[in-house]
């Protein structure tokens, strides 16, 4: 049993550095896949704004085709976002359950509290920069 | 010749002495053998059940009486006070139990159980018997059982650490780590959702 009070020290500068790293991955990883969702859902995004802007006799095809980049952008955007703030977050529980449960059993639970983070932090934000 | 003869009596004389002698142990032995095969001993054993001693949960202690005599055991008496009242509560059984007869080889079986009030180290000790040899027999024969020693009796806290399936932990993990999953996954299968559906309606358009 970790005793709050005594180790608060270690609560905040190990949640502090997995944090720092698991958002680096967040961003990392949302930069990837944001291009990938793009090309993906480009047709759809532009059927829908043309559909909406159908009505819209005045205006003119450049201010069209800008809305259309632009919801495109915002789509893959939020995509990419959300995506990859639960692919992190899932990745990020199953290893430190594992590491914490199964590979630093026999440590005692400061150190695997510390260790079983740091490692998943690290590893998710090294997977990020990785694969491209 | 005559001092021959002599020497020979004696020496029968002293044959015959140290035939008498080894007669008499014999029949003494015997006599000693029946007398102790006719009264019965008995053997009690104290045993803790349990491997883990944890504070205000079940402690088993059993007590094994046998009689390796030939003779049955009456009025058989046995006491346990090394369980402070102090220290453990009774569940079941008791310390104090008579058994009237114990037939010769046989096996006498009484478990007490209890729980430990608090934790700690506790020297669990012997129990006393007391029991008439005989049928017949006048004194009381009194013996004390095995000792299982010394044990630790943990806190229930640690036990329950240790041993728990630890559902409540567990709900309250799920509880806190399903927000950060579920929500990011609905969101992005709402939007995928949406704009596949309206890629799949103008592949279907195209088909058609």
């Amino acid at each position: 049993m970790i005793d709050i009070v005594s180790s608060i020290l270690t609560f905040i500068i190990v949640t502090a550095a997995s944090t720092y790293l698991i958002a680096f991955a967040y961003k990392n990883t949302k930069f990837i896949l944001k291009h990938k969702i793009a090309v993906k859902r480009e047709e759809s995004v532009a059927r829908e704004m043309s559909k909406k802007l159908s009505d819209d006799k005045k205006m003119s095809k450049k201010e069209k085709d800008e809305r259309i980049l632009w919801k495109k952008n915002e789509v893959a955007d939020f995509e990419a976002t959300t995506f990859s703030i639960f692919y992190n977050n899932a990745l990020f529980l199953a290893i430190v359950i594992f590491l914490s449960f199964y590979i630093l059993k026999s440590f005692t639970p400061t150190f695997n509290y510390i260790f079983s983070l740091w490692i998943s932090a690290g590893f998710l934000a090294l997977l990020s920069t990785g694969t491209k | 010749m005559s001092s021959c003869k002599v020497r020979q009596i004696s020496k029968t004389t002293m044959d015959l002495k140290a035939i008498f002698i080894l007669a008499v142990t014999l029949f003494c032995s015997v006599t000693c053998q029946t007398e102790e095969a006719a009264a019965a001993k008995l053997l009690v054993s104290k045993q803790v059940l349990n491997k883990y001693l944890v504070e205000s949960m079940d402690v088993l202690v059993k007590y094994t009486i046998y009689n390796i005599g030939n003779s049955v055991a009456t009025n058989v008496v046995v006491s346990d006070s090394s369980f402070p009242p102090e220290a453990f509560e009774i569940q079941g059984g008791q310390f104090k139990f008579v058994i009237d007869r114990v037939p010769p080889q046989t096996n006498v079986t009484h478990v007490v159980i209890v729980q430990p009030k608090s934790y700690g180290a506790f020297n669990f000790s012997y129990a006393e018997v007391s029991y008439k040899a005989s049928e017949n027999a006048e004194e009381l024969q009194v013996g004390i059982s095995s000792e299982p020693g010394e044990g630790r009796v943990v806190p229930y806290y640690e036990y329950y650490k240790k041993f728990s399936p630890h559902v409540g932990d567990w709900a309250a993990f799920a509880f806190m780590t399903l927000p950060p999953l579920l929500i990011p996954f609905l969101l992005w299968f709402q939007s995928k959702s949406k704009y596949e559906k309206l890629a799949g309606g103008k592949t279907k358009k195209n088909k058609d």
